[in-house]
């Protein structure tokens, strides 16, 4: 039973933690909230998570952005991190502007982005695990993606103009 | 697909990217709350008050006991950070080593003959800040490292620094000062290195320095006992600035090409490439890259697609890889993982990024790939379907340039009947296989031919029969022939017993 549980830490963590970490930015906060999605699946029961990679990011998600709303104070502390650590060469420079445009989206279009994008996960897959119609998921991508685009033209424009 | 679509497609994979590359201090399960939640819910009232009580004691006890070992604080570099006094503590000083909340930092701990492996283990100093401070803090937690955080087969020369038999502390004294890509860490030791023998001081110098260069930007260490340029432990006298590159026994092997490029500019692509990795699988200190294609109907005479292999100095500022090396590996073909990332964490291998070329009109799928260090590396071809070999690393003692032997193990026990098998880049890809006994006499001699010759190298597996009256230790030489004069080119030579 132990092997089961730690073949799914082993394989689902690294990935959740750069997911909610890239949801809110804050690592401590992003372990956190990891942690308690594994010990929330373990009392769960295993066998009844139908797809435990999915679960996992959705239960982690809200625990990240509960705490969030409780730590409003962090958030800032990271925007002030973000903001002086992405000058840099291009390539790193914008994906941090990626990350950093993801945290400007409303919470719930963050996860849905990151379900899609990141975990791979259908329509259909996300519509169920989050509890929205289908037709909301491609709305809720395209405005996020709409605005994502925005914001990393922006970052591009500022880095052009400050060399 | 619409542009629009597309679009998103692309802004979608860049977005995953970024959120793999993202370096994470990672917690392993042994230390996950899963692995350590209580087995038992409904603790009960009793319990909870009986457990505090014994936290209580246990933190009074063990902050009493534990001060000598005290992780070096991430004081400003030029600062000399004590670390442990003989004089008796008090709890209140003492505690935080064992209570202090940790972060997860990596280390290295070492390996007999092979390169050091890393490990994650929690620090109690700053991870933030200086690189001085960084660099402390990771010298502390290795120092301070449990047993059980030592992986299997390694050791820790830096958990015994600074005590001595008979001493009741672990004090030493520890500074840090970076200039450029290079740190000089200076010890105070009143009790002593505690280091006996040249393979003890070579651990220990070999792991100061990959824990030291653990820090990006940083490339170099040196060594210095306070009040002297130099440091000489148990003899060895460390006197100029070291990579990671100089503490390996490989740094005499001379097979870390810069560049290598293969393939014939044919336009054979692959519709469908796989990566896969091992490590310390194949043979110890080694890890294996394969890229496997979907193509079947070629071979060494027959067209396949381009490869190249690059190796340069990370830019860990801003690369999307860990590690102090990257390798660049750019295939004829298209990998469904393009975008993606994934990350190992097995020394050498930290992470691989698959991406396409980055030049105009250029196609194809690039692999990054995050190394520790840079060990001698070696390329092969097999083929049905076409598959891309690279080995990085590997036992120093069965390399020679391009060629190595993975099986029989150095210093094995075989029985009559075993397998050679490795790698080599030799002419008309013919591999000699011969054994002698103790007194040099030749028992066998026998050949094989590899999947592929020269550039870019194949490999070879050849099973050998002992006469039966062979018994105790004997030796296997594998080389290539000379096309010349017939003599050994490349030899390599591994003392077996015959069980």
């Amino acid at each position: 039973m132990t092997d089961r549980w730690r073949e799914l830490y082993d394989t689902e963590y690294p990935r959740l933690l750069r997911a909610l970490v890239a949801i809110g930015g804050d690592q401590d906060a992003a372990e956190d909230a990891a942690q308690e999605a594994f010990v929330r699946a373990h009392r769960a029961g295993l066998d009844s998570l139908e797809r435990p990679g999915a679960w996992l990011l959705v239960v982690g998600t809200r625990e990240l952005l509960r705490s969030r709303r409780r730590r409003r104070l962090e958030d800032e502390k990271w925007a002030l991190r973000t903001a002086s650590g992405t000058a840099g060469v291009d390539t790193a420079a914008e994906r941090a502007d990626l990350l950093a445009a993801l945290r400007q989206l409303p919470e719930r279009q963050r996860g849905v982005v990151v379900a899609r994008y990141f975990y791979g996960l259908t329509y259909d897959e996300i519509a169920r695990h989050f509890e929205i119609t289908s037709g909301t998921v491609g709305a809720t991508l395209h405005q996020a993606t709409g605005r994502l685009r925005q914001i990393q033209i922006a970052g591009r424009l500022a880095r052009g103009a400050m060399r | 697909m619409s542009d629009e679509r597309h679009d998103d497609e692309i802004l979608g994979r860049a977005l995953s990217r970024a959120i793999e590359t993202q370096q994470m201090n990672e917690t392993p399960y042994e230390r996950s709350r899963l692995a350590t939640r209580p087995a038992r819910r409904g603790f009960p009232v009793w319990q909870a008050l009986g457990a505090a009580a014994v936290l209580v004691l246990a933190v009074a006890f063990g902050a009493w006991f534990t001060r000598p070992r005290e992780t070096p604080s991430a004081a400003a570099s030029s600062t000399p950070t004590p670390t442990a006094s003989s004089e008796p503590a008090t709890p209140v000083q003492t505690a935080s080593p064992e209570i202090a909340p940790a972060v997860d930092t990596r280390v290295f701990f070492v390996r007999d003959l092979l390169p050091p492996v890393s490990a994650i283990v929690p620090a109690h100093g700053p991870t933030f800040g200086r690189p001085e401070a960084r660099i402390l803090t990771r010298i502390g937690a290795a120092h301070e490292a449990a047993q059980r955080e030592v992986p299997a087969g390694a050791t820790n020369p830096l958990s015994l620094l600074g005590t001595s038999p008979g001493a009741s502390s672990s004090s030493y004294v520890v500074s840090a000062r970076v200039d450029r890509d290079t740190v000089t860490i200076e010890f105070d030791l009143p009790n002593g290195w505690n280091v006996h023998g040249s393979a003890q001081a070579h651990a220990l110098v070999q792991q100061i320095v990959y824990v030291a260069t653990e820090e990006p930007g940083i490339h170099r260490v040196r060594i210095t006992e306070k009040g002297k340029p130099n440091a000489v432990i148990d003899g060895l006298v460390i006197d100029r600035a070291l990579s990671r590159e100089d503490v390996t026994a490989y740094n005499t092997l001379g097979s870390t090409k810069p560049a290598l490029g293969y393939g014939d500019t044919s336009k054979a692509a692959a519709r469908k490439l796989t990566l896969r990795t091992s490590v310390d699988t194949l043979a110890p200190g080694m890890a294996r890259i394969e890229i496997v294609t979907d193509l079947t109907n070629v071979s060494p005479t027959v067209m396949y697609p381009d490869f190249k292999v690059e190796v340069f100095e990370n830019d860990e500022a801003t690369s999307s890889v860990g590690g102090k090396w990257r390798m660049v590996v750019t295939v004829n073909g298209d990998d469904p993982a393009v975008g993606s990332g994934r990350v190992i964490d097995l020394s050498p291998l930290r992470n691989i990024v698959t991406t396409t070329p980055t030049c105009a009109g250029c196609s194809g799928t690039v692999y990054e790939i995050g190394l520790d260090d840079l060990r001698p590396w070696r390329t092969a071809v097999e083929f049905d379907p076409f598959r891309i070999i690279i080995d990085i690393g590997g036992d120093p003692r069965t390399i020679f340039a391009n060629n190595a032997v993975y099986a029989p193990s150095y210093d094995g026990t075989v029985a009559r009947t075993f397998t050679v098998a490795g790698i080599e880049h030799n002419f008309e890809a013919n591999v000699v296989i011969r054994v002698k006994d103790e007194r040099e006499k030749v028992l066998l001699q026998t050949f094989t031919t590899g999947t592929n010759c020269c550039d870019p190298g194949g490999t070879f597996e050849k099973t050998i029969d002992l006469p039966s009256n062979v018994t105790g230790r004997i030796y296997l030489e594998v080389y290539a022939a000379s096309a010349k004069d017939g003599s050994d080119l490349a030899l390599i030579r591994i003392p077996l017993t015959v069980r």
